[in-house]
């Protein structure tokens, strides 16, 4: 297992009810695991996910993650 | 320039404390306004021949130590195009305006209705109904009338996005849709200009500047946009499109005064919810 910090913006927060606003969360996974891998693995929608950092830079969500990885989550926003 | 408008200009002028409490020579919105009348210049015009004399117009004087002599020059002397003027974009008018950059040009298609009220700087309750970009010629005549204003009422589309700019040197992306975003950056970057994005939704609000060929929004968005974002639960309230466009109004200023941004591919993220900033890298190398 390999373990990474989550951190979820704007309407992804309310898939992880009681996570403190400033910070993240740590998060357990397999060993290999891309980004989709934890949004299943959280039950965040991936449809939801507009856009995936890692260690603040945008990545596909196809990437592989390595042990102490900083994952930020956004969806899309687009108001005026 | 005749030095009979020098002459006139100078006569007018008056001393008053500038940055570090040093004397600047300015002269005030009326005395300006004799002056251009005299002349047959445009206000504008007459601004510029101000500054060509060393006497700052008084409404400016705030800027200096921020900008200084020259940028104030080049601000008059350019125009920005605002593509939406709604709660991004009324307040990023009202920014550029006083700021006194010299020419904008407003393009909205839609009349103000009530639910914009609670965030939209250009909307009361006697523009209910009317154009925005109508809202926006007239706060701008009356903030500072030296700002040349062009207004196009229409939607921005692919096919009248690149004619509709204009002589803009920095485009303003204050739209509200993804879709529309990625049309927006498709013409600037065909004009060869830079795009300034800002988008909210909810506590947050985001922002990034786009020099042309970066294609940042095709990052952000993606290809295929979505039809609408975290807007569509979040809403909009007041605090983030008055944040957002004051991030914008700083990077198209910088722009203009040859500073350069400071977002180009980064994504400036702001949660009002729970007071933190983030930068992050949006090229993907």
């Amino acid at each position: 297992m390999i373990e990474i910090e989550l951190r979820l913006y704007a309407t992804l927060r309310r898939y992880r009810p009681g996570t403190p606003l400033e910070g993240g969360e740590v998060v357990l996974l397999p060993e290999g695991s891309t980004v989709l891998d934890l949004l299943a693995g959280m039950g965040i929608p991936a449809p939801e996910v507009q856009t995936a950092f890692v260690n603040r830079k945008v990545r596909a969500m196809e990437q592989r993650l390595q042990p102490g990885d900083r994952v930020d989550l956004f969806p899309a926003i687009a108001g005026g | 320039m005749s030095g009979l408008i020098a002459r006139e200009l100078e006569c007018r002028a008056h001393p008053l404390p500038g940055p570090g409490g040093v004397d600047v020579r300015t002269i005030s919105p009326a005395g300006l306004a004799e002056v251009a009348a005299a002349a047959g210049l445009s206000l504008r015009q007459a601004e510029l021949a101000a500054i060509d004399v060393h006497v700052l117009p008084e409404r400016y004087l705030r800027n200096l130590g921020t900008l200084d002599w020259e940028g104030q020059r080049r601000l008059l002397e350019a125009c920005v195009a605002v593509v939406g003027c709604g709660g991004l974009g009324g307040a990023v008018v009202e920014g550029l305006a006083r700021s006194g950059v010299g020419r904008l040009v407003v393009v909205d298609g839609d009349a103000f209705a009530p639910h914009n009220l609670n965030r939209q700087l250009l909307g009361t309750l006697a523009a209910l109904g009317r154009p925005k970009v109508e809202a926006a010629v007239e706060r701008v005549a009356a903030v500072n009338p030296a700002v040349e204003v062009t207004a196009h009422a229409v939607w921005a589309a692919a096919e009248n996005l690149p004619a509709l700019l204009g002589p803009a040197a920095v485009v303003v992306d204050a739209l509200d849709t993804p879709r529309d975003r990625l049309v927006l950056q498709a013409a600037a970057k065909q004009r060869g200009i830079p795009l300034v994005h800002g988008a909210i939704a909810g506590w947050v609000g985001q922002a990034t500047t786009i020099l042309p060929g970066d294609d940042t929004l095709t990052v952000l968005y993606g290809a295929a946009p979505p039809e609408h974002g975290a807007e569509f639960w979040a809403g909009t309230p007041a605090p983030t499109p008055m944040l957002i466009a004051a991030v914008e109004v700083a990077e198209v200023l910088k722009l203009l005064t040859g500073r350069g941004p400071a977002l180009r591919g980064v994504l400036l993220y702001l949660d009002l919810e729970s007071g933190t900033a983030e930068r992050l890298t949006l090229s993907k190398a």
